[in-house]
């Protein structure tokens, strides 16, 4: 028993050496690692050397040995303090340092009691007991506590005002150096200085050191590798597996070797432990990491296994955003243990709308992104970062910029927009390199750091919600295409029987003969409307399959703006008299003349024209129509815009307004006939003229704009 | 002869098509009924709160309310709801299942199949029953 927690003690330095050498590695020129391999380093030499002397006492019963040990052991917890205190100065950033008699000030005490280790001073005399070595102390250990008092004194207060002024990542690390601190200061204290020093009992002082240590290192460790993104349960579950294996490996090694040995001699039984270890190492180790996984380390999640939960998802859930966005918070959630997370999705509009919102259990919450926003710009310019709040706050510290942010001014606007929002992280997604929306995840219960593992697990995930979201997109494109056609039939259908309907009626009372001159010629007229009626839907239907089947053909020549503008207004005057709508036309000079396909222009105008007529209320509406000169792509343009106060459009039909044969839903309930081609006609003919079409409409019952450009020339 | 027959019946016109209400008016005028017309929902609403005609002849595709929910409301109104309705459309026979199963109207008609003078004939048998 005592043999083992011997052999435990020593087990423990050696490991916790290695994480110190780790750390150190990390980034070997920072002072702040340097400084921890030195208070680790103390503390090693402070739980080797008492595990030395007890180990003296039991296993070799020397007390030359056991008194060596017992008196080199000072050395730890007194260079322990001094580094302690040196570290607080610079950690948790590298700062200027210290002045070089502070330097020595602080390392004076450790130093010049140097030449007192080995005396009477020190530890006076030792008693072998069956535990381990019991000593009794000398006057050095009243010096000891002094110093450990005064040391860790003005340690706490470094780190207790780096904590009030630090923000809440510094305060995260601050707390577990402190705490580290404190464990080996009170375990430290009980074990090595009170029960051997005041009740004579040195018992405890075999296990406490390690403890001490032990506690104080990872916490130490995890501070500072939690600085640099690195997942210290990594480290750990390393260390433990390896740690574990090794027992076991011991174990058998001594074990076997003790046993075989009475058989076949030493030589042969060691080669033949020698050749199980090799043999044997690879699968234990295999065992050892799935036990400690499942036994230690439940927090640890698997990459591919989460990986593999996420396209189980995406192959079982139907193609709708909402509910595959929300299988996957789940599962993020589930991983992470992250107390938020959001997708905000691009609208048609231009603006992110949070589509799934997990907020500490609820999903009620929401939110909406603007293009103005400083996220959305600055993720839309990089679509390949991610802004990683803690990540923005140490670049605002030290300066020093890892982002490719071209002006450090950006910064505060990134983190402030990430702390008002309350995540931790925002991550881009994208489809063929275009933002189509963020993922924002929140801080980790635990308020562990995102790792670099967590990083990229979330880099894959946002890459198959792009993808998704295409797919649901298109998808959603073809069904509504589909509909359109269905819905275009019956239109059709409806629209070409009602004048047929009529004609057939009309003719029908012609034929009959029995009516006077003048109802036969109102009936006439009718029946020639209603063919013209016919002709004109007919042509559009025409002209859309043209357009779908080949290039538009432009017949240019030279029109005269003001002619082309009142030849159309003259034509629909019947029509906005009879709704009583007020009109108001301003042509700005000079462009007076546009070479262009005159028939196809005064086509365009005529279907905004028609439409912000029959989309304009009665009585109170009004129509505006403007022209005015503009450069676009360096080219001299004419903008016409057609501007009403009627039932707007919606935000999400916006982005279908162009496709062929789609119809608001208010536009289905104004005018019931139309066929949804209108403005696919506009968009086709003004794009083959090089120019462009746009609308403008904040939305129901808000009026519309539309704008088309055409080049002069 | 027959004007004398419907002097007493009123229907109540609802379509918004100006020259198939204006031949459609004429003609129910010609066989001697009083014609009140509706080219929208909202005017047909407004009509049958003043008076109650002896049959609707409805055009479901209609501007604003469409022609669907305008039934519905005659059907909700306790004053309205047992009224004749004659559907007379351009087109579509789910529609008339649907409306058939919903609404109870059993009388739906498509206008292209009919010559005007039958199509008014059945509509006054409906009249008349």
């Amino acid at each position: 028993m005592i043999l083992a927690i011997g052999i435990v003690d020593l087990f423990i330095s050696l490991a916790v050496l290695g994480l110190a050498l780790f750390v150190i590695m990390r980034n070997r020129d920072r002072r702040i690692n340097q400084l921890f391999g030195g208070v680790v380093l103390s503390l090693a030499v402070w739980i080797m050397a008492s595990s030395m002397s007890d180990l003296s006492a039991v296993l070799w019963e020397n007390e030359i040995q056991a008194l060596f040990w017992a008196r080199a052991a000072i050395i730890g917890p007194f260079f322990f303090c001094a580094f302690f205190l040196y570290f607080t100065y610079f950690f948790p950033h590298d700062g200027h340092g210290l002045s070089k008699l502070k330097t020595a000030l602080i390392f004076s005490a450790p130093v010049l009691i140097l030449p007192l280790v080995l005396t009477q001073y020190n530890v006076e005399s030792v008693r072998l007991k069956y535990w381990g070595t019991d000593f009794t102390p000398g006057i050095l250990y009243t010096v000891l506590l002094i110093c450990l008092i005064s040391y860790f004194t003005a340690a706490f207060y470094n780190l207790i005002i780096k904590y009030k002024r630090g923000d809440s990542f510094q305060k995260a690390q601050i707390f577990y150096v402190i705490a580290g601190a404190a464990f080996v200061l009170i375990i430290g204290t009980i074990s090595n200085l009170i029960f051997p020093v005041y009740f004579g009992d040195g018992r405890l002082s075999v296990l406490g050191p390690s403890l001490a240590m032990l506690m104080f290192t990872f916490l130490t460790a995890y501070a500072i590798l939690v600085h640099h993104l690195l997942d210290v349960w990594i480290v750990i579950r390393l260390g433990t597996i390896f740690a574990l294996v090794f027992a076991v490996i011991s174990f058998i090694y001594i074990g076997g070797v003790s046993i075989l040995t009475q058989y076949i001699g030493s030589t042969i039984s060691l080669l033949a432990a020698s050749l199980l270890i090799t043999l044997s190492f690879e699968p234990l180790k295999r065992f050892v990491e799935d036990k400690t996984d499942r036994i230690f380390f439940k927090k640890h999640y698997k990459m591919d296994e989460v990986i593999g939960e996420l396209t189980s998802v995406v192959h079982k859930i139907e193609l709708n955003i909402d509910k595959i966005l929300s299988a996957f918070n789940e599962i993020i959630v589930k991983h992470f243990k992250a107390r938020s997370v959001a997708t905000a999705v691009l609208t048609p509009g231009g603006s992110f709308i949070s589509k799934q919102f997990f907020h500490d259990g609820s999903n009620n919450r929401h939110f909406e992104l603007y293009q103005d926003n400083p996220l959305v710009s600055f993720l839309a310019a990089n679509p390949n970062f991610l802004i990683n709040r803690d990540e923005l706050i140490r670049n605002l510290q030290t300066g020093s910029l890892v982002l490719p942010v071209d002006d450090i001014e950006l910064i505060p606007g990134l983190l402030e927009e990430m702390e008002g929002m309350d995540f931790a992280l925002a991550l881009p997604i994208k489809s063929r390199d275009q933002l189509i929306g963020i993922y924002f995840v929140g801080d980790k219960k635990s308020n562990d750091l995102f790792t670099y593992q967590d990083i990229k697990l979330l880099d894959h995930l946002t890459g198959e919600i792009g993808a998704f979201i295409d797919n649901a997109r298109l998808y959603e494109d073809l069904k509504r295409l589909d509909e359109a056609k269905s819905n275009f039939i019956s239109v059709v259908s409806h629209q070409l029987r009602t004048p047929l309907s009529a004609m057939r009626w009309d003719t029908e009372l012609l034929l009959d003969g029995k009516i006077n001159k003048k109802t036969r010629e109102e009936f006439l007229r009718d029946t020639y409307k209603n063919s013209l009626f016919m002709i004109s839907h007919l042509d559009d239907m025409l002209i859309a399959l043209d357009i779908e089947d080949r290039e538009v053909h432009l017949d240019k020549a030279e029109c005269n703006i003001e002619d082309l503008i009142d030849e159309i207004l003259e034509e629909h005057k019947p029509m906005i008299g009879q709704k009583k709508l007020k009109l108001e036309i301003s042509l700005i000079e000079p462009a007076k003349k546009l070479f262009a396909d005159c028939k196809k222009i005064k086509k365009v105008f005529a279907v905004l024209l028609v439409n912000a007529i029959n989309y304009a209320p009665a009585d109170v509406g009004e129509v505006k129509v403007n022209s005015r000169e503009k450069s676009e792509h360096d080219k001299k343009c004419v903008e016409f815009s057609i501007a009403d106060n009627g039932i707007g459009i919606s935000g999400d039909e916006q982005r279908y307004m162009f496709q062929k044969f789609f119809r608001g839903e208010n536009a289905k309930k104004m005018s019931p006939n139309g066929f949804g081609l209108g403005l696919f006609i506009t968009k086709s003919f003004i794009e083959s003229h090089g120019g462009s079409v746009n609308f403008e409409s904040s939305g129901r019952d808000k009026g519309t704009i539309f704008y088309f450009t055409v080049p002069i020339e | 002869m027959e004007k004398n027959k419907n002097s007493s019946k009123t229907i109540l016109l609802v379509e918004d098509d100006k020259s198939l209400n204006k031949i459609i008016r004429l003609k129910l005028e010609n066989f001697g009924y009083n014609v009140l017309l509706a080219e929208d929902a909202e005017e047909a609403l407004k009509i049958l709160d003043a008076h109650l005609p002896d049959l609707i002849w409805l055009d479901i595709y209609l501007p604003g309310i469409s022609g669907l929910e305008l039934l519905k409301k005659i059907r909700q109104n306790r004053k309205t709801k047992d009224l004749k309705i004659a559907i007379v459309s351009v087109s579509g026979n789910n529609l008339k299942m649907e409306i058939a199963e919903k609404f109870s109207v059993k009388d739906f008609f498509i206008k292209s199949n009919y010559n005007l003078d039958e199509l008014i004939k059945d509509i006054g048998n409906i009249l008349n029953k």
